[in-house]
């Protein structure tokens, strides 16, 4: 006897509907994660809901679900996105994938059998991938943004500010002519230097270098 | 000027413990050096004893020349006058003690020694390097040597 049998068979039991039951396996995915990462439970009692999940290039969230809140995290490794680790997660078919013959496993005791839930959205859940489902809101647990350090850091990590050097001052060197002569006597020198210069030879020896 | 009270004075510019000592010392030079190798050699020697001798910062002249003539009064190695032409300073020595203590056929060169003293201060006066200073005339007979501050090429020095 198949699951969807047994499912169909305890709705009718009830005068319920199947299409209205709700898988809730994620719940204990999380438990068993939470079981696998302790540290989960430290951030999601000390953390805000998690906004809801924009749509990225990776994450299966289709436009049709209004709540796309991310999954529950199992793990969240420093200075990692936390989205782009649930994806990693959630896409891991050993951990996050349900079977694909049978998406309703069971009543949960978290939500009642008879969900509120509009049968439209279970509708528009079922149509899309597993890893949509995986992130309905009803069956997840709010995940704590993370923080801001974590959130404003980016994968690549953020090269330090460039420290430009002090500039160097500029070096005055005063030349023949723009020396700013500052005395009688070095005025004296730059207008020697800036002369015609010697115009014969001392009469006494000639220099020479060794 | 009667020249045997010149030769007086200058007898007494250099002292008796040296007198016959920096001669002979210089009459070896003369048989193991060029005149030019040794003009040069006393060259650097006054470079090298102004530097242990810097002069104060003199903002005119007329103060340069005070503080270079208590200076030589100081060591008695005579006096100074420092004048200013268009397009050079002229610079004469008198009573230096080269002409008693190394000889005075040994002129030639011996007063390198004061070349080198004077271009080095007036560098560290703030005289440009292209500035030379270098002897332009010589009494024999007095010792007074005269050296001209001028402007000149790099190569004024080549050998």
């Amino acid at each position: 006897m198949s699951q969807d049998s047994d499912i169909q068979n305890l709705f009718r039991q009830f005068n319920g509907q199947p299409t209205q039951y709700k898988e809730i396996a994620r719940a204990e995915q999380n438990e068993s994660a939470r079981q696998r990462w302790p540290l989960l439970d430290a951030i999601r009692l000390h953390q805000d809901p998690v906004p809801p999940v924009r749509l990225a290039a990776t994450v299966h969230v289709t436009a049709n679900t209004k709540d796309t809140e991310p999954a529950e995290q199992t793990h969240i490794p420093n200075g990692a996105s936390s989205r782009t680790h649930i994806e990693e997660t959630m896409l891991a078919p050993t951990q996050v994938e349900p079977p694909k013959t049978s998406w309703f496993r069971g009543a949960d005791h978290e939500v009642p059998a008879t969900s509120q839930e509009p049968p439209s959205e279970i509708s528009a859940i079922a149509g899309t991938s597993h890893t949509a489902r995986l992130f309905s809101a009803h069956q997840l647990v709010p995940i704590p943004p993370p923080k801001p350090e974590h959130a404003s850091s980016p994968a690549i990590p953020v090269p330090p500010p460039l420290i430009r050097p002090a500039p160097i001052p500029a070096i005055n060197q005063p030349t023949l002519t723009e020396q700013p002569a500052q005395t009688p006597l070095k005025n004296l020198f730059s207008r020697i230097a800036a002369s015609s210069g010697a115009k014969g030879n001392p009469a006494d020896l000639p220099l020479s270098r060794k | 000027m009667n020249r045997d009270i010149i030769h007086n004075l200058c007898m007494q510019q250099c002292s008796i413990q040296w007198r016959d000592f920096i001669g002979v010392f210089a009459q070896e030079l003369i048989e193991n050096l060029t005149t030019t190798n040794l003009r040069w050699l006393l060259r650097r020697t006054g470079q090298r004893f102004a530097k242990q001798h810097p002069l104060p910062e003199c903002p005119t002249l007329p103060a340069l020349e005070e503080v270079i003539n208590t200076f030589w009064k100081s060591i008695n190695w005579g006096s100074a006058t420092i004048n200013d032409t268009d397009s050079r300073l002229v610079i004469c020595h008198y009573l230096a003690p080269l002409q008693i203590s190394m000889l005075p056929e040994n002129l030639a060169w011996s007063t390198g020694f004061l070349e080198g003293v004077y271009e080095s201060w007036l560098h560290q006066s703030g005289a440009d390097s292209s500035l030379l200073l270098l002897q332009s005339a010589l009494d024999p007979e007095t010792g007074t040597v005269e050296y001209r501050l001028e402007r000149h090429s790099p190569d004024r020095l080549a050998g």
